[in-house]
């Protein structure tokens, strides 16, 4: 993988954008454990990627981690795209199954594109899902309930979930090992908002919620439905375009994180046509997959990445 | 080439976005169900005169049921009333399940459906409206009370039609507990807080003078002394016009009238009893001790 053109920024905000398109679609009920467990799962993969952050020399991950790695990332955007058909389902919108096949498709012509527009687009979304994110609780200040949060609920369920959500973690390495200085700035970056300001949503939305802790499956368009604002945020709004576009370029990046990098100049173009349709295959064995596979699947590669460089000298051309 | 499959792509998205679906949908206002033998539905759609009606074995079947009496695709995403008699929970569960019912709907209990229309024709849906901007009764949704028979007391209070008059009923899903007194409606349209202009109108010897709230904060503190529940609540009324004395004992007369009516009387649990006593360090058993300690509990209330 070759990243030396791209900024930490845009590394970041495609790692959000994985982040935010996964949080939009989840159907975890929002409640103060489940913010708890974000939180400490923030810092505990925080304290996992510690020794990428302190190590001086390159990062080198073996042949077949990395093919490992490539493979998860099939397994993330396939899961991307079952949760983008998941929340159209939960929206109401007609013709899911037909309008998420046709969105794989713009996502094959997406990873095709210069590898510029994808990195250009998620600073793009993620300024926009920024502001969005800025406006939702000025309406709903005057409506939100401090005691809603000590509704009951588990917080290892939460905590799970949230192992699973950002399974993106895994790539990090490979982001690392392509990108030293952007990669490591990236994951603190990301390390840092996901910590912080996910929780502060996820607490918002059980201030809103009470006691209805989720909706059609999805606890975020029940925010947006108790948020009493204009019809412009709603559900039929910015909020459905900007879930349905972080899971676009989610889906895009994981794809071009599997082919390894720029999928022109990869030598597995051949599959590029066949991309979707494996996506969508595993889209249907990962419906039956829990939080506790895809959750445990990132940190055992993370900490394959993290034991394996050791014993590997550093390549030539990293030297 | 590749722009031109774009462009496909994009165009073909767009024709199934549904612009074509939504225009053939229709959009119910009100709803009205009614649980006995059968489930029976009536349903008016948005800008009509008429009202639809059907039956079902069961409360998921409603929707088909009243699509196929309709001969087109309903949405209740725009429901303006949602009107219950008899059976709440099973109702409100399914069609909230199965993704039918927004949260935010307004909900009603009514003692008869068959006066559906006459109740309508009185615009009761703006005159719930009201009730609940002055603070006449608490902001009563199809979210609150689902949530609240989902909590550990499982008991919950809905706005409800008697003999023409808007109330309150305390409900535990099944059957109607107790009509709550016009005090104790105020007192919890008090803890609900989400009234926008609080006026009533209370007796000065034999004078009777209006009184206006700004705001009235509750403060809840909950403590178990051995088996008993002692819930303290501290009222800070913000009076905007009338006697300010007489505003606070008239709050806290409320506020007692609702405890007592809802609380021990019932055991209802609308106002986040449940987790306040959470809060407070208060372990919550299963939900009949929930209810006995709700019962037994004692209520201490204070206006400064």
């Amino acid at each position: 993988m070759t990243h030396s053109k791209y900024s930490a920024l845009e590394l970041t905000s495609l790692l959000l954008i994985c982040r935010l398109a996964r949080f939009f679609c989840c159907d975890t009920p929002y409640s103060a454990a489940f913010a708890r467990g974000i939180f400490v799962t923030g810092i505990l993969q925080a304290a996992l990627l510690l020794p990428i952050f302190l190590r001086k020399q390159p990062w080198v991950t073996p042949r077949i981690t990395r093919w490992l790695v490539r493979g998860f990332a099939l397994l993330l955007g396939a899961e991307a795209a079952a949760d983008i058909y998941r929340f159209l389902c939960d929206a109401d919108a007609p013709h899911p199954a037909l309008t998420l096949m046709l969105l794989l498709l713009t996502v094959l012509y997406v990873v095709s594109l210069p590898r510029p527009a994808i990195y250009h687009a998620a600073v793009f979304i993620l300024v926009a899902a920024a502001i969005a994110f800025l406006l939702l609780p000025l309406g709903g200040l005057s409506s939100a309930r401090l005691v809603s949060l000590w509704t009951q609920s588990t917080e290892t369920h939460g905590f799970l979930q949230e192992w699973a959500l950002s399974a993106e973690l895994a790539l990090i390495p490979m982001l690392c090992e392509a990108q030293p200085q952007a990669g490591k700035r990236a994951a603190v970056a990301w390390i840092a908002v996901r910590s912080i300001l996910l929780p502060l949503v996820v607490l918002f939305g059980t201030m809103q919620c009470g006691r209805l802790q989720a909706w059609r499956n999805n606890p975020f368009l029940l925010l947006l439905a108790r948020v009493p604002f204009s019809d412009a945020l709603r559900t039929d709004g910015l909020w459905l375009m900007l879930a349905i576009a972080c899971g676009l370029l989610a889906v895009a990046f994981l794809m071009g994180c599997f082919c390894g990098g720029d999928l022109r100049t990869a030598p597995h173009m051949r599959f590029a046509g066949f991309l979707p349709l494996i996506a969508l295959t595993i889209l249907f064995i990962m419906r039956n997959c829990n939080e506790i596979l895809l959750g445990s699947m990132s940190l055992g590669l993370t900490l394959l990445q993290w034991v394996c460089p050791r014993s590997i000298p550093p390549r030539k051309e990293q030297q | 080439m590749k722009r031109l499959f774009a462009i496909l792509c994009g165009c073909s998205t767009i024709l199934l976005t549904g612009c074509t679906d939504i225009r053939s949908r229709r959009y119910a206002d009100i709803l009205a169900v009614t649980s006995g033998k059968e489930y029976s539905a009536s349903l008016r759609c948005d800008g009509e005169e008429t009202w639809y009606t059907a039956a079902a074995a069961a409360p998921k079947l409603l929707p088909t049921a009243l699509e196929n009496e309709l001969g087109a695709q309903l949405s209740m995403g725009h429901l303006g009333l949602l009107m219950l008699q008899g059976d709440t929970l099973e109702p409100l569960t399914a069609l909230l399940d199965d993704g039918q019912l927004v949260p935010t709907c307004p909900v009603l209990l009514c003692p008869k459906t068959s006066q559906v229309e006459r109740f309508v024709d009185s615009n009761l849906a703006a005159q719930l409206q009201r009730s609940m901007e002055t603070g006449l009764l608490p902001r009563r949704t199809v979210g609150d009370v689902y949530g609240d028979l989902r909590s550990a007391a499982r008991i919950t209070l809905l706005p409800c039609l008697v003999e023409d008059a808007l109330t309150l009923a305390v409900s535990d899903g099944a059957q109607t507990l107790a009509i709550l007194s016009e005090d104790a409606c105020r007192g919890a349209a008090l803890l609900c807080g989400r009234w926008d202009h609080f006026a009533f109108v209370e007796m000065r010897g034999a004078s009777p003078e209006t009184i206006r709230l700004k705001s009235c904060k509750c403060k809840l503190h909950m403590e178990q002394k051995g088996e008993r529940l002692v819930l303290s609540v501290e009222l800070s009324p913000e009076v905007e016009s009338g006697d300010a004395e007489l505003a606070r004992t008239a709050v806290c007369r409320m506020l007692r009238a609702y405890f007592q009516e809802a609380v021990t009387d019932c055991a209802a649990d609308a106002c986040f009893l449940e987790e306040t006593a959470l809060r407070c360090g208060i372990s919550i058993p299963d939900t009949a001790a929930w209810r006995a300690l709700l019962r037994d509990a004692e209520i201490q209330v204070t206006a400064h």
